[in-house]
């Protein structure tokens, strides 16, 4: 479960999960229909009530991990000290 | 009736759709009238503590430039935004939280020493997401997701050097610098093997709040040029 801010309204995607559809389906419906991506969050833990790491995981799909390794990296890079 | 997916270890379907957000009002100001009485630097000296500030070479450039009337601008520097008017943010600092993507209507409660979110646009249509807070002389900056494939890393890094500057803006003189809600075990790894030490934050509102999450933080100096 997670709170809404005044104005939300995410039954339409709500019924997409009564109606089968999966949270990465869910997710990618949310992109195309323009939403942005903290609304996308929101939407994905209210609907599916699952942990803000899920609802991101969900957002941003197969790339996410990826990404994520690659900042490790740089990271490494600009904050281990050089010999 | 019909059955409701279950798609992660922990989800479960929702039923209401009710909710108050603990967001504080906004407040509104309005300038001093009459005739000021704040002394008034040349406008060289301005010029100077800007340059100072965005430098990191003066330590209390951010809160002098707050402070300085060049007659050029108002005593008190002001943001105008949806909210009102705000005062006691300088021109740098304002250009600074611009540029990270903290919306004007926030800048009350970031001023008021409470966390805000940002968002920055990406090519992928993901923003990137954060949060800052400025409180005393400590600045927190927290990424919360970064997606932009092949542009990730320099996003990062940018944000980094956003903070470390809006740091010295707002005076402050330790930057802590934030990872949350990872979900890659090696960059978990990583942020604590580069001594990035784990705990846990109140998920913004506008995430859906009720919960904490994991947040990696280290605190670098920006006086001392390792941040």
């Amino acid at each position: 479960m997670s709170k809404l801010l005044p104005g939300d309204d995410f039954s339409r995607y709500s019924a997409l999960r009564d109606g089968g559809a999966s949270i990465d389906d869910v997710a990618r419906r949310m992109k195309a229909d323009g939403l942005d991506s903290v609304t996308r969050i929101r939407a994905l833990r209210f609907v599916f009530g699952v942990s803000l790491e899920e609802a991101k995981g969900a957002m941003l799909g197969r790339d996410a991990a990826r990404d994520e390794s690659a900042i490790g990296d740089a990271l490494d890079r600009v904050l281990t000290p050089r010999r | 009736m019909t059955s409701i997916p279950v798609h992660r270890s922990n989800a479960r379907a929702a039923t209401s759709s009710t909710s108050s957000t603990s967001k504080a009002t906004s407040t509104t100001t309005t300038p001093p009238s009459g005739p000021t009485t704040t002394s008034t630097p040349p406008a060289t000296e301005t010029s100077t503590l800007l340059d100072q500030t965005l430098a990191g070479a003066s330590r209390d450039a951010g809160p002098r430039l707050s402070s300085t009337n060049t007659g050029r601008t108002p005593a008190w520097q002001l943001v105008r935004g949806d909210a009102g008017l705000t005062p006691g943010l300088s021109g740098a600092a304002r250009a600074l939280l611009h540029q990270i993507g903290v919306k004007p209507d926030d800048l009350p409660r970031l001023l008021a020493g409470e966390t805000v979110l940002f968002t920055q646009p990406t090519a992928s249509g993901d923003d990137t997401i954060g949060t800052v807070r400025v409180k005393g002389e400590r600045i927190d900056a927290t990424i919360i997701s970064v997606h932009d494939v092949g542009g990730g890393v320099k996003a990062l890094l940018g944000f980094r050097e956003q903070a470390r500057d809006l740091g010295r803006a707002m005076g402050c003189r330790e930057l802590v610098l934030g990872g949350a809600a990872v979900i890659n075990q090696k960059l978990e790894e990583k942020l604590q093997r580069l001594g990035f030490a784990p705990g846990q934050a109140p998920v913004p509102d506008e995430l859906g709040n009720v919960d904490d999450m994991m947040v990696y933080t280290r605190t670098f100096t920006l006086d001392g040029g390792d941040a």
